[in-house]
């Protein structure tokens, strides 16, 4: 699929690469994120929420509609967010799965999860934001209550 | 004594009040979100060997202006606590909460002036959230910091000096441009126009990017506003999941369609509040801009909340070369509110000054008028906030239900303005869609309140601060927008 972003100025620059969902991507040193995936691709990553696909859309960390995620887990803000070599990139739908899986606590008893050090059950809580996925977390508490 | 002045964002208001404060020996702290200084007007690319456009091609006639405020601040440098890539997202009492790339930092103020910009005032239309389509300022922000345009072939639509600007920009670089589009009248059409002549070079500049356009025999049309966003036909007919061709409307019904893979729209700008809310601010619904804006004097002082100053575009819309003198009248209030001189600023020649970017500003808005009217027209299954996909539906669904008259009670009962970006894009067009629901005015439904953090911040390092220790940790996975 023909990239959406088109370059046009400053291309003099170095190469770096990035992996994105497993492909590799060429980008230049400078390259935001979100500049290097949309160069290649239509889009950028899906809501969370409606799992529709989204390109972005103030690109001045205002909208935070280019949230993507790290290999490693960690949120990256793709239009604020630079390339470097290597950095692995997951824009959204390995994020949706994770979102519903169910709570790693399920076959654990309440007290022993309240008192893991992974802070499992709220991390998925906040992840959460979305209506369905909060209904199922609730679910699967009473479950356990 | 000499205050702790702390100063948030490092636009040209920012820079300009650090630079009287230097002046009078203050030693101001600076925090800005970005990696270097300039705030959106006067962007600069990456620090990064290969981006060398020269600031006449990526600021054309405001070359001069951004140039010299380049300059000052590299004289002051040193004697500014310049602190970038930080995200100022909470504020309590006479304490930022502070995220940078170290960590959470706390720190503490006399006095703090926010200059915290703007950004782009959007009125939602069907299909909006399709890939391709942008805010004027970002499609501007893809050109200026990454030497990008947003699309092969791109069309710009709705109103305000930045259409014109931003399209101009973008012939200027050589992007195909398929129509510009100006949902307000055709310039010569307003009767008001002359009064656009308080800032003679502003409208003369104005006036050039146009006839640019012109010249370059590219398409402008004006009394039409985006409609609907259509999804690319492929040749067998089924749709791709991107921008193929956006629809128009002008007032009197008729349609017009552009074929286009990208498109940038914005009706004028909208001053960025929330932290004048969590600093304390009071507000009230101003008619110009349209919005609630924090309450202050003509210096910036806020009203009722000793310590809190106000300055450039997020104390309301005025520019960037107003947002200079406001800078520095800001800085000469801190001043002043400690008992010291100012040297030889002048206030009143910065007062009068102002004035006449107030007076231009009116114009401007006869001139582009926010068409907040037709928000009445928003198609129920529109998507108002993109965060949580809550519909115009789904607003006008719960408005007036159960004592909901205001938009912080339709937030709680229906999620809109509770997603990441807090209500940032979709609160003006909400209480627009909210106040027309129940037949009352704009003001009248209120505005989201302001919650921290105002942007989103890891779990991971609000546990660290709590907790004394002074760093993220490196697996943080989550970030909270908190909400209650």
């Amino acid at each position: 699929m023909a990239g959406l972003f088109q370059r046009l100025q400053d291309q003099q620059r170095a190469s770096v690469e990035i992996i994105v969902d497993g492909d590799r991507i060429p980008a230049l040193e400078g390259d935001t994120l979100l500049t290097a995936i949309l160069l290649n691709r239509p889009h950028l990553r899906r809501n969370e929420v409606d799992d529709e696909p989204r390109s972005g859309f103030c690109l001045m960390g205002a909208c935070q509609d280019c949230w993507v995620s790290g290999a490693d887990g960690n949120r990256l803000r793709a239009c604020t967010t630079y390339v470097r070599a290597g950095l692995e990139i997951v824009t959204g739908i390995a994020l949706a799965t994770i979102a519903i899986a169910p709570p790693p606590a399920a076959s654990g008893d309440v007290a022993g999860t309240a008192a893991s050090p992974e802070l499992s059950s709220d991390t998925a809580h906040t992840e959460q934001q979305n209506e369905g996925d909060q209904a199922e977390g609730d679910a699967a508490e009473e479950g356990h209550s | 004594m000499t205050p702790r002045v702390l100063i948030i964002g490092a636009g040209p208001a920012g820079l300009r009040a650090a630079e009287l404060l230097v002046a009078r020996g203050v030693r101001p702290i600076l925090v800005d979100e970005a990696p270097r200084i300039g705030g959106q007007i006067y962007r600069l690319p990456p620090q990064v060997a290969g981006f060398t456009r020269s600031g006449s091609a990526l600021y054309g006639s405001q070359a001069t202006k951004a140039n010299a405020l380049f300059q000052s601040f590299e004289r002051i440098r040193d004697k500014v606590d310049y602190r970038p890539s930080s995200l100022v997202f909470d504020l309590i009492d006479s304490s930022a909460e502070v995220l940078g790339e170290n960590g959470v930092a706390r720190i503490e103020f006399d006095a703090l002036i926010l200059a915290t910009g703007a950004m782009d005032r959007v009125l939602p239309f069907e299909g909006w959230t399709l890939p391709g389509i942008y805010s004027l300022g970002g499609a501007q922000i893809a050109l200026k910091h990454q030497g990008c345009s947003i699309g092969r072939s791109v069309v710009f639509a709705g109103t305000g000096p930045l259409l014109f600007l931003t399209a101009y920009q973008y012939a200027k670089a050589g992007a195909q441009i398929a129509a510009v589009i100006n949902s307000g009248p055709r310039l010569g059409a307003v009767s008001q126009l002359f009064k656009l002549m308080a800032m003679p070079e502003a409208l003369r500049q104005g006036m050039h990017y146009v006839s640019y356009l012109k010249h370059h025999k590219i398409r402008i049309l004006h009394g039409y506003r985006p409609l609907r966003a259509h999804a690319l036909k492929t040749e067998n007919g089924s749709e791709e999941q991107r921008l193929g061709m956006l629809e128009f409307i002008s007032d009197r019904g008729d349609r017009l369609e552009v074929d286009c893979d990208a498109a940038a729209f914005g009706y004028g700008l909208k001053a960025e509040t929330q932290l004048a809310d969590l600093a304390g601010a009071s507000f009230g619904f101003d008619a110009v801009n349209h919005q609630w804006l924090p309450l202050a004097d003509a210096y910036g002082r806020a009203q009722e909340r000793p310590g809190l100053y106000l300055a450039g575009d997020g104390a309301g819309i005025l520019g960037a070369d107003a947002a200079e003198l406001r800078g520095q009248l800001a800085a000469a209030a801190v001043l002043s509110d400690h008992g010291q001189g100012f040297g030889d600023f002048d206030p009143n020649a910065a007062l009068r000054r102002l004035q006449k970017w107030q007076k231009f500003r009116a114009a401007l808005e006869l001139a582009f008028p926010f068409p907040h009217e037709t928000a009445a027209e928003i198609a129920d299954e529109v998507v108002l906030c993109r965060c949580e996909h809550v519909t115009a539906g789904d607003l006008r669904g719960i408005s007036g239900v159960l004592g909901a008259r205001d938009l912080n009670r339709a937030k709680a009962y229906c999620r809109l303005g509770m997603g990441r970006c807090q209500g940032r894009l979709c609160a003006a067009a909400a209480a627009e869609v909210m106040a027309a629901e129940l037949g009352v005015s704009v003001d009248s439904v209120g505005r989201l309140r302001g919650q921290p953090p105002v942007k989103p911040v890891p779990v991971a390092a609000l546990a660290a601060m709590s907790t004394g220790a002074n760093a993220i940790a490196e697996s943080s996975t989550t970030d909270a927008t908190v909400e209650a």
